[in-house]
């Protein structure tokens, strides 16, 4: 995160690039935690997984990698439009239709998790396979969530085409650094829950 | 956005309730604190009573709180207590009192700043703590009683097979929404000392408290995801019928239940530290105001509390010695482990060395920062023998470890926060506290908390199990009746001399002197601003000059200090000081 | 300070003084159950001696404390020297104390600690007079194995018993806990010992008991509302009496035994996982 925090913000008041460089400080110290929070998250599941002597777990059947790679997929291109999004407004232009895109993107992301979702039903109760995928991709899916609800408060500024561009570019940035955490939390778990 | 001048609110409630000011949502977590502190208290009398009377009807509260036992306590209503007990004190007691209170008061003010990084932030953090605290307080209504596992909820006690009930589950979930208060006030913190000191405020002139109060929000930023991992799963196995630490008698059969100690305590010995951390800067900053001289080694207490800092993530193990671990891995915990007393060394020789040669003002906050030393001696040196293998095999899970661990978390924080509310009461609220009842206060809380917590230590070392409802059930602890009686009345007594604290706070507050800016001639920049500080805290942003503690330079005539905002002394007579007094002179 | 609040400041400290120190000496007087192991008294020892010198390190300090505040209290014409303590030599002075109380105390305790651990306790015996035992915790009793004369286990003629453990004097006693439920810790007092049983695993516990008698044992972890009542006798015999137990147990277990019943025949292959 130290190339964001320290990239320039160079015609604003002092007061304001200071607060906007807390803001920087404060959302890389959040995903910090963020990432120990998945980091324990893929930790326990390594654990467990270890303990056992096949996996998936006998009865179980193997995760959907179809889908999830299509997840994965949606995931990197809302990722790409939101870097694009984060470029405009640092220029001033209007972010709206990459914005848009992106949320688009995330809304499809989360409707392509419930085939999944639904294949992992048939898992037996207590089964583990379940059990990660419920944890990992459900506590990634909420976070997700809650990116969207970001985007959406960006948004409205984002429509009116705010005259000041900075509170909108800086509010952008940091949409942008949620969400691309969420792009790498869910590589690491695509990774190590479905590809091997 | 931050540097610039915001009206004061003037509503109500945006004054009082939901205010952003980091001076009101610290008096919001001192009471979520203290309420807490007493309902612990209560918690912790009853235990006592069972202990020390197993079985008898609890006299006055036992005919309404155990109507269905005649006042006596069941063992549901004991297990439930102990489990209640610990974890209000530490997450809802000690926690915002020592954190949210002082870390939220000494922050902004002690580095020169007008509020928090993210004042809305700080507001919410406040408020998703109350709304834990009411989880964790409601739990007690719901079917079937509070959580019933213990404050350490090891699973599968603590999954729905072996506990079942909503109990259990709203503990892990109060506990999540505690996380989350705790992670956004640490995001705050951490923000706030990077960004927001004063100009010339560098780290080696923050005060210790601020140091010790950062170091512990990183540890928090750290390893709270951690437990919220263990919670979640917790939460899931409990609701979702998962199986994360659910396993049968055939080794290997599906979930691992101590997959939940390895995270609870990869969290769990961090907060210790988190809890510790605060109570060291302040009473390390207390010492120095108090003996008229700067902190001693400043710089290597700064650098040991931030070692233990490090050190403290990479310990867990010491709590897990008796399940199994291989040898090699228990002696390198036990390695680690034991490094951490050369730093703690290092803090108390400066503690040591900072009232050397000083001008000793016993004050009552200078008298709660010498219990800590005194209280965190016996809590650290009592650690040693927990923290070697094959002492701990013995001692582990016994009340040794309870005596252990309320001497350091409870004893050793509970000082330190009364020591930083006798210290900054004047600040927060504009008022003296009578120094005479903090006088009585201080001994009638420092002699009954050691006759409480030093006999637990004997008891342990007889080989007392912790958690027994009744400990006449084994003949060879019964000998131990009469030094369970002794640590209940102590405790009584103990409980009662709080309400010397809770008078003299309340009669301050309607009738207390005026306190003036700088009551005890200290020097950090809370110092300069009037007592209550204003909405913003200062004027003009201040400029530092210098360290924390300037006590008593020779170049500095007339007074004992100056501040860390004056550009000089101010203007005297040109006569060089006196050297300084090494006088054999006055005896008392 | 006038001198009749002196008068009265002495005489709360003298009575703190013998009230405590009557207090404390009541205190000490109590001991931990007797050691009745051949291995136990490492640990008494490693307590003993570490408890020695922490008391003097401590005693140190507080007397040092004690002297600053009476010889450096605040007082008229008194004054604070000014001392920040960065100096080198203050910082080597630090160091240096700090580093010896390490090595004082803790090194010796690391390195007693460590090699009872993996030398003595952790390093499980084998060969032909090991008594092997296996345990099963389970709310809220101790249930205990033994092979019987077919020195094998989950047959006819193992001998079970709950909440009772009965060993031979002067033999090695290796143990394989398991546990049916939540976690319970076997807590022996008597050789200082405890040993987590935890759901999904095996752990291990061997000691060798040199004095006959009828002792306690106990569960260490919370495992419940029955907690408390998880307690056990252990008894320590004459090696021929031990035999001659197991020996009229294990026909009364022939004569009862039914294969079918699943949760009576709770024992498992002893080498079957280590």
């Amino acid at each position: 995160m130290s190339d964001v925090a320290t990239c320039e913000v160079s015609p604003v008041a002092p007061a304001a690039a200071a607060g906007e460089l807390a803001d920087v400080v404060g959302m890389s110290l959040f995903l910090g935690s963020g990432a120990v929070l998945f980091g324990s998250l893929l930790m326990s599941y390594a654990m467990l997984r270890a303990q056992q002597p096949v996996w998936p777990p006998a009865g179980c059947p193997p995760p959907p990698l179809l889908m999830a790679a299509a997840n994965t997929l949606v995931l990197a291109v809302s990722s790409v439009s939101m870097a694009h999004a984060q470029v405009l407004a640092a220029s001033g232009l209007r972010c709206v239709g990459a914005l848009c895109a992106t949320m688009t993107l995330g809304v499809l992301f989360l409707v392509l998790q419930l085939p999944v979702w639904s294949a992992l039903q048939a898992a037996p109760q207590f089964g583990l396979m379940r059990s990660v995928f419920l944890l990992l991709a459900g506590c990634h899916a909420l976070h997700l969530a809650a990116g969207l609800g970001a985007l959406a408060w960006v948004l409205p500024g984002a429509l009116a085409g705010e005259s000041s561009r900075h509170p909108l570019a800086a509010r952008v940035r940091l949409c942008a650094m949620f969400w691309h955490f969420l792009g790498v939390a869910w590589a690491a778990l695509f990774l190590t829950v479905f590809v091997f | 956005m931050h540097d610039a001048h915001h009206a004061e609110p003037t509503g109500f409630l945006s004054r009082v309730v939901f205010s952003r000011d980091h001076k009101v949502i610290a008096k919001q977590f001192l009471l979520l604190g203290l309420l807490f502190l007493g309902l612990g208290g209560i918690l912790a009398l009853l235990i006592r009573w069972q202990l020390a009377f197993p079985g008898k009807p609890v006299p006055i509260v036992g005919q309404y709180l155990f109507s269905a036992t005649a006042g006596a306590i069941s063992p549901e209503g004991y297990t439930m207590l102990f489990t209640m007990h610990g974890t209000i004190m530490i997450f809802f007691a000690i926690t915002p009192m020592l954190i949210g209170a002082f870390g939220n008061l000494c922050i902004p003010l002690m580095i020169g700043a007008r509020d928090m990084a993210f004042p809305l932030l700080n507001m919410l953090s406040f408020w998703v703590a109350a709304a834990s605290g009411v989880v964790l307080a409601g739990s007690f209504f719901v079917e079937g009683g509070a959580a019933m596992a213990g404050w350490t909820a090891y699973p599968p006690l603590s999954g729905a097979t072996a506990t079942p009930g909503l109990g259990q589950t709203l503990w892990a979930v109060s506990l999540f929404l505690g996380g989350v208060s705790t992670l956004m006030g640490a995001i705050n913190y951490v923000t706030t000392i990077l960004m927001l000191r004063a100009p010339g405020m560098g780290f080696f002139r923050m005060p210790l408290s601020v140091w010790g109060l950062g170091l512990a929000a990183v540890l928090n930023i750290l390893f709270v995801p951690v437990i919220a991992a263990a919670l979640l799963m917790l939460i899931l196995d409990r609701v979702a019928n998962t199986g994360f630490f659910v396993s049968g008698a055939q080794p290997g059969s599906a979930g691992d239940p101590l997959l939940f100690q390895h995270l609870f305590w990869i969290f769990g010995h961090p907060e210790v530290y988190i809890l510790i951390l605060p109570a060291w800067g302040i009473v390390s900053d207390l010492l120095a105001v108090f003996s008229r001289k700067p902190a001693f080694g400043f710089k290597a207490t700064a650098i040991a509390m931030s070692s233990i800092v490090v050190l403290s993530t990479v310990v867990y193990g010491h709590h897990m010695y008796t399940v199994g671990l291989s040898p090699g891995l228990g002696k390198a915990f036990m390695s680690l482990t034991m490094l951490i007393s050369i730093p703690s060394s290092v803090l108390f020789l400066n503690w040591l060395g900072t009232i050397w040669r000083g001008s000793i003002r016993l004050e009552p906050a200078m008298l709660f920062a010498l219990g800590v030393v005194f209280v965190f001696g016996m809590g650290g040196l009592t650690g040693l023998f927990l923290g070697a293998i094959t002492t701990d095999i013995y001692l582990h899970d016994t009340a040794f470890v309870v005596g252990h661990f309320h001497y350091t978390m409870a004893a050793s924080v509970l000082f330190g926060s009364l020591a930083a509310i006798y210290f900054w009461f004047p600040k927060m609220f504009g008022r003296m506290l009578c120094p005479e009842l903090a006088r009585l206060h201080f001994w009638f809380t420092f002699l009954p908390l050691n006759l409480v917590f030093f006999p637990m230590l004997i008891e342990g070392y007889g080989g007392m199990p912790r958690r027994l409802y009744e400990p006449t059930s084994y003949k060879y602890l019964v000998q131990f009746q009469p030094v369970n009686q002794l640590i209940t009345f102590a405790a009584m007594v103990l409980g009662l001399a709080q309400l010397i604290f809770v008078w003299n706070v309340v009669r301050s507050l309607w009738a207390g002197e005026r306190a003036p800016a700088n009551p005890w001639e200290a020097t950090t920049l809370e110092w300069l601003t009037p007592s209550p500080p204003p909405h913003e805290n200062f004027d003009v942003i201040p400029e530092v000059h210098r360290g924390p503690h300037e006590h008593s330079r020779p170049d500095v005539p007339d007074r004992d200090w100056i501040g860390q905002w004056e550009s000089q002394a101010p203007a005297a007579p040109q006569t060089p000081p006196a050297p300084p007094a090494d006088s054999e002179a006055v005896a008392v | 300070m006038s001198s009749e609040n002196r008068q009265s400041n002495v005489l709360a400290w003298s009575l703190l003084v013998v009230l405590g120190g009557g207090l404390l000496t009541v205190l000490l007087s109590y001991s931990p159950p007797v050691d009745i192991s051949v291995e136990g008294h490492r640990i008494d020892e490693a307590f003993g001696y570490t408890t020695r010198l922490i008391t003097i390190y401590f005693a140190i300090v507080l007397f040092v404390m004690g002297y600053c505040l009476v010889r450096f209290r605040a007082r008229p014409g008194h004054s604070a020297e000014y001392i920040e303590g960065n100096q080198p030599r203050h910082l080597l002075m630090t160091g240096a104390l700090a580093a010896s109380v390490f090595m004082l105390i803790d090194m010796r305790l690391i390195a007693t600690s460590a090699h009872d651990a993996s030398e003595i306790f952790w390093k499980f015996p084998t060969g032909k007079d090991v008594v092997k035992i296996q345990v099963l915790g389970q709310q809220f009793e101790w249930h205990f194995r033994y092979a019987g004369p077919d020195a094998k286990f989950n047959t006819a003629d193992d001998v079970e018993t709950t909440a009772l453990l009965h060993v031979p004097k002067g033999k090695p006693v290796l143990m394989q806990l398991r546990s049916k439920d939540v976690i319970h810790s076997l807590f022996l007092p008597n050789v200082r010992l405890k040993q987590d049983a935890i759901p999904g695993r095996q752990t291990q516990l061997w000691f060798q008991a040199k004095v006959p008698g009828d002792y306690e044992l106990a569960c260490a972890e919370l495992c419940g509302l029955g907690h408390y009542k998880m307690r056990g006798q252990f008894i320590v015999d004459e090696p021929a009496d031990f035999d001659a137990w197991i020996a009229a147990q294990s026909k009364d277990a022939e004569e009862e035994y039914d294969a079918d019943d699943k949760s009576a025949n709770w024992g498992w292959d002893w080498e079957a996982r280590n």
